[in-house]
């Protein structure tokens, strides 16, 4: 799994690539954390480019996603497909979030 | 047993789930599983296997039986790939695990508890039996996919 992190003006993106699996599921706990800890208060995580999820990179996402509402920063999502958007349906993810198409859709959400 | 059947005995190791993955993965281009399967057979071998690593148990030296083969399910008129992972560790049914609650919001949802409810979402058919002081879980993929 890749992380490539881009600042702007209203949030901090977060393109993830490759596997969110057992194997870097905590890396990318380890990254959302970094960004929180910087004062960000919205993040959008582009998922277009993730290939394969499973329940460890869920539980990263949700346990992010529990340290993002203390801390007063929004999670978006934006990009799912194949089996990742179906993963996301299938846990219901995806209706806990807000889910956009794009980043430009998720950054203006 | 089936003419198509590849058996992997590996230690329940975390660090194996790679080797785990990378087998039954080659045993689906071998028998030309649909490859729109691929990520969903990852995925429940993924779980299964990390299942048994954390809570089979087993002491370190201890082996897993993986084994990958073309079946006829009853009621199911296509070929289906299964997988089927036995260990003998504690008796544990996953399929008797409590389903999670998926409406919950991020502050009441549990971190945990989504690994073999996507299993169960996954495959086609799956099961569960203790025989000879094992642990066999199967997970089966229909052939020929709907659509």
């Amino acid at each position: 799994m890749d992380i490539i992190c881009d600042k702007r003006e209203s949030g901090t993106l977060l393109q993830v690539s490759g596997r969110l699996d057992a194997l870097s599921a905590a890396t990318f706990e380890k990254d959302f954390l970094q960004v929180m800890e910087g004062g960000e208060t919205k993040v959008v995580v582009d998922l277009a480019d993730l290939k394969y999820i499973s329940s460890a990179g869920l539980r990263s996402i949700l346990a992010s996603a529990k340290k993002a509402r203390k801390a007063g920063c929004t999670m978006h999502f934006c990009g799912l497909k194949g089996m990742v958007q179906e993963v996301f349906q299938v846990s219901g993810l995806g209706t806990m979030f807000t889910v956009s198409a794009t980043v430009e859709e998720a950054f203006g959400a | 047993m089936s003419e198509t059947d590849a058996h992997l005995n590996i230690t329940a190791d975390f660090d194996n789930l790679a080797e785990v993955t990378a087998f039954v993965c080659q045993r689906a281009r071998e028998l030309t599983v649909p490859e729109l399967l691929w990520s969903k057979l990852e995925l429940v071998v993924e779980e299964i296997f990390l299942n048994i690593v954390n809570h089979s148990r087993l002491p370190p030296e201890a082996v897993v039986d993986i084994s990958c083969s073309l079946q006829k399910v009853e009621d199911v008129p296509d070929d289906m790939f299964c997988v089927s992972l036995r260990d003998h560790g504690q008796p544990f049914n996953p399929l008797k695990t409590e389903a999670p609650a998926l409406e919950q919001d991020v502050d009441s949802r549990p971190i945990g508890g989504l690994g073999i409810y996507l299993v169960t979402q996954m495959t086609d058919h799956c099961s569960y039996a203790r025989q000879d002081d094992s642990n066999i879980f199967s997970a089966c993929f229909r052939m020929k996919q709907a659509g």
